[in-house]
């Protein structure tokens, strides 16, 4: 264990050895340095000082401080002693007269009485208590003979008196005024001892004064020879000489109490101007502070002017922007109107093609590509008997089958004949009320198939039918188109695309090409393959509707036949197709 | 075998107490330590009524230690009569003269107190004496040389002071720019109070006014006269600011003011042995003592004792505050001393040998 502050001021520094905290001699910095010190960890600086003190609590000294020795230590305290003032202004150790006790020998054997019998529980709360209150006045009064007071003069007499009989000193005006009483003999010594001992205050400290006879007897003596000439002069002369050395006395007091305040005052002003000193260097620091902050406050305000240049230059291109973007947007709009008319027009244009459109596919169907209720029955009779093969047992009213692209409806009317329930969609608004006509139950949907498709849910179809309708797609309609199908199909669902066949000449090269909307020519084995790779199987092509341009007896290994079949040979073809279970 | 330890009045934090404690741990695998005394302010000791206690004393197989430090009138008696092996533990007693001013029951105590010790060496004759130092066995005339020994009083210091120090006070102490002066003792007449006001002004006059001086131990109020008197000078001196008695204590507090205060002042003119210098020694506080009674053997060799003129003590806290490595030779010393003489163990050696050496254990 150790004191942070015992390593200060060391005049040997030891570098392994922490340095502590040192004396501060500024007394400026006291508050932040006190705030310094304040904010230390004192746990740290007693383990430091702990360190240190167990470092050095070995009991081999290793040689250090082998220069140092007790005697040298004595010998410069001694010097440093000599010359150094006393303490001065100690009072006299006024001692008052002990009082003696009034019956010692009976108080002890009061004591060992009491001892023996506090043991007993009776005596204890009952009696002793009884005992102590009666006796207490007796034996605590304590007596003083005057004539151990009456020893003493001057100050000291009065001082011994008040501290014998009051347990205290006087007050510094009754000192003085009884000193002047008793030295000009208007009061006597044995007279002022009596009325201490007698007073009131006195009464409460239970001290008895004894041995006053002897004295008042020579005081009455003294009152009678002072009768005498002689005697009268003489005590009047020792009054006055007493009177003279007590003034004398006061006067050397005055002059010590001076001279103690003139230290004092010295003292005090050392102390002031060395406060006026701190005041002035702080007052220089105020100054150079206050200096510093006029300049800090120009600069300031020279930065202020700056930044409303600045801020005004700033306004003013912002305005400068503001007005432009405004023509920017005013642009912006007219452009914006200028798309939007254009993008109605477009849009207007676009309904009033696929209006006519729709009248001129109808018209079209009607007039290039004509076909009977018989004729179309008696094309498709394998297809029906292909679909029935498929449905089996199963309740065909109750299968849900769509043919997307339905047309004029004449595949949905021969279904419903067959007992089944279809639902037709088309896009042509025209195409769609001729199948009105056709179609008895089953719904239809002015919808392009794809759309349609979308809204349906996943695995909720039976069957899906799309007659000449996949070659008015484009590649990405298409694979949208199989995606969909495939979704939508429940698992066993029969799949049916019909579409031209480009395996015919004239098909591929003349008659594709009478309808406008006609996108791409889809060969057999593309299908197969678009067919097989959305996941498809039991893929079945069946060619439909033989051309017979021109009539040839066919021959094997001949040319011409070979050639003319490429003219007589079916114009569509259809692929047939099941979802994996 | 029954130890029995007595005294007048046995309390904690008390030097006697203190004693009675450590012995009892000491002795403990030798025999059961119990006590008996009039007053019994330590609930850690295990007491016995009177008649316990005669019992005991009547069997030779058993030990009596009877510390005698006050005049106890019962304790003679009881003693009288005892067969058992006695030791008597001598802790001193006050001579009447520094009481007799102030109060006349204190004093009286005093000289029944040695007038008792005298009647103990005479009717006593087989009892052994172990004296907390060699200065108080100079009051044992009469007994044999072979029957008396010396064995320092046992304190706690290592205990207590492991303690976390007041952080309240630490701070006061450690971060103020005045010089501390630290003295442990009641206030009584015998302690020296009044030339420690001396030794404060005597460097207030010559050096500095930054000068403080911390008293820790009680005031008696009997002593009323004594107690006016340190008032009277500290007003004469205008040491109101300067001089400062510490009331509440405990283990934190006193821990605090060794290791915050710069040295350590002790002008009793009497002391048998002055615990609060063991103390001192232990938290490596440098000592200024005035030589008296027992205080130069307490303190050992290579520490610093003066006379009775308090500029040398103003001269010497100058020199050494200003010198920081004079201040550690003389902690260094100190440490040394308190670790070869007064460290627990070594005074559980030196009674146990006392005693073994008498055939007592």
């Amino acid at each position: 264990m150790g004191n942070s502050k015992r390593n200060r001021k060391t005049k040997t520094e030891n570098p392994q050895r922490p340095v502590l905290p040192q004396k501060k001699a500024d007394t400026e910095s006291v508050p932040l340095k006190m705030t310094a010190l304040l904010s230390k960890d004192l746990d740290r600086i007693i383990e430091q000082d702990r360190t240190i003190m167990w470092e050095m609590g070995t009991l081999e000294t290793g040689g250090r401080f082998d220069d140092i020795t007790m005697g040298q230590i004595l010998e410069e305290i001694t010097r440093e002693a000599r010359g150094l003032k006393e303490p001065a202004g100690a009072p006299p150790i006024q001692q008052a007269v002990k009082p003696h006790m009034a019956e010692p020998a009976l108080l002890n054997r009061l004591h060992r009485i009491d001892d023996r019998l506090k043991k007993l529980p009776l005596y204890q709360k009952v009696l002793r208590p009884q005992v102590a209150e009666r006796l207490k006045a007796r034996l605590m009064t304590r007596h003083v003979d005057a004539s151990e007071l009456m020893g003493y003069d001057g100050a000291a007499f009065v001082s011994a008196c008040y501290q014998t009989f009051l347990g205290r000193q006087p007050e510094p005006e009754a000192m003085h005024n009884t000193r002047s009483l008793l030295v000009d003999g208007r009061m006597r010594k044995i007279y002022f001892l009596m009325q201490v001992a007698n007073s009131e205050e006195a009464s409460q400290h239970l001290i008895v004064l004894r041995g006053t006879k002897k004295y008042l007897r020579r005081e009455r003596l003294r009152s009678m020879a002072l009768h005498l000439p002689l005697a009268e002069r003489l005590a009047r002369l020792s009054a006055t000489l007493g009177a003279l050395g007590y003034q004398q006395e006061l006067l050397e007091a005055k002059y010590q109490e001076s001279s103690r305040g003139l230290q004092s005052a010295g003292r005090r002003l050392d102390e002031l101007a060395g406060t006026v000193d701190v005041h002035e260097r702080s007052l220089d620091g105020l100054e150079k502070q206050n200096d510093g902050i006029h300049d800090s406050l120009a600069a300031l305000e020279k930065r202020q002017e700056e930044t409303a240049k600045k801020n005004e230059q700033l306004l003013s291109q912002h305005e400068t922007s503001l007005s432009l973007l405004g023509d920017d947007v005013n642009s912006l709009n007219t452009w914006q109107a200028e798309v939007q008319a254009e993008g109605e027009q477009r849009r207007q244009r676009l309904e009033r093609f696929k209006r006519r459109l729709d009248s001129f596919y109808i018209h079209y169907e009607h007039s290039l590509l004509p076909i009977s209720e018989e004729t179309y029955y008696s094309r498709h009779a394998h297809y029906f008997k292909k679909v029935d093969a498929w449905a089996g047992d199963r309740d065909k009213a109750a299968l849900t089958i769509v043919d997307l692209g339905c047309g004029d409806g004449m595949w949905l009317k021969a279904l419903e004949k067959r007992g089944y329930k279809p639902t037709g969609v088309d896009s042509n608004e025209q195409m769609l009320a001729s199948a009105r006509n056709n179609v008895i139950e089953g719904k239809l949907y002015l919808q392009d198939a794809v759309s349609f498709l979308q809204e349906q849910g996943e695995g909720t179809l039976d069957m899906i039918s799309s007659f000449h309708m996949i070659e008015h797609m484009e590649p990405i309609e298409l694979f949208e188109f199989f995606e969909a199908c495939e979704r939508t199909l429940k698992p066993g669902g029969l799949f049916i695309l019909e579409t031209p066949n480009p395996k015919n000449i004239l098909v591929a090269t003349e008659q594709f090409y009478m309808d406008v909307t006609h996108k791409h020519i889809i060969p057999w084995e593309l299908l197969e393959f678009l067919m097989k790779d959305f996941g498809f199987e039991q893929i079945e092509t069946v060619p439909i509707t033989p051309l017979d341009y021109f009539p040839i007896e066919y021959k094997q290994n001949d040319p011409v036949s070979h050639m003319a079949f490429r003219f007589n040979n079916e114009t569509a073809y259809s692929v047939w197709a099941v979802k994996p279970a | 075998m029954k130890i029995l330890l007595m005294h007048q009045t046995v309390a904690k934090h008390d030097g006697v107490g203190t004693d009675i404690t450590s012995i009892c741990q000491t002795l403990e695998d030798v025999g059961d330590c119990v006590v008996y005394a009039d007053y019994c302010f330590d609930d850690a000791l295990t007491y016995v009524n009177e008649d316990s206690a005669v019992q005991i004393l009547a069997d030779p197989g058993n030990l009596v230690i009877y510390h005698h430090s006050v005049f106890w009138e019962k304790g003679e008696r009881l003693l009288r009569g005892a067969k058992a092996r006695i030791v008597v533990r001598y802790h001193n007693i006050t001579p009447r003269e520094f009481f007799a001013p102030y109060d006349d029951f204190a004093e009286s105590q005093c000289r029944l107190g040695r007038e008792q010790t005298q009647r103990l060496i005479q009717e006593l004759k087989d009892a052994f004496w172990l004296c907390d130092s060699h200065y108080n066995s100079r009051d044992i005339t009469g007994v044999p040389r072979e029957r008396m020994a010396v064995c320092p009083p046992f304190h706690k210091t290592e205990s207590w002071a492991a303690g976390e120090p007041d952080e309240g006070v630490m701070k006061t102490l450690l971060f103020s720019e005045q010089i501390n002066l630290l003295f442990v003792g009641r206030v009584a007449p015998n302690k020296g109070h009044l030339f420690l006001l001396d030794v404060v002004q005597a460097f207030r006059v010559n050096y500095s006014q930054d000068i403080h001086l911390w008293i820790i131990g009680k005031f008696d109020e009997s002593l009323k006269g004594y107690n006016d008197q340190i008032r009277a000078r500290i007003d004469a001196y205008g040491l109101q600011n300067n001089v400062h008695f510490v009331g509440e204590l405990n283990d934190g507090i006193m821990s605090a003011y060794y290791l915050g205060c710069d040295f350590f002042v002790c002008a009793s003119e009497h002391e048998g042995f002055c615990i609060p210098l063991a103390e001192a020694q232990y938290f490596q506080l440098p000592i200024l003592a005035k030589r008296s009674s027992a205080i130069p053997e307490t303190l050992g060799p290579d520490q610093l004792i003066f006379g009775d003129d308090p500029r040398t003590y103003a001269a010497a806290i100058h020199t050494l505050y200003g010198n920081g490595d004079y201040t550690r030779w003389l902690r260094e010393r100190g440490k040394e001393n308190y670790t070869k003489r007064f460290a627990y163990g070594v005074i559980q050696a030196s009674l146990r040998d006392a005693l073994r050496r008498w055939g007592l254990i």
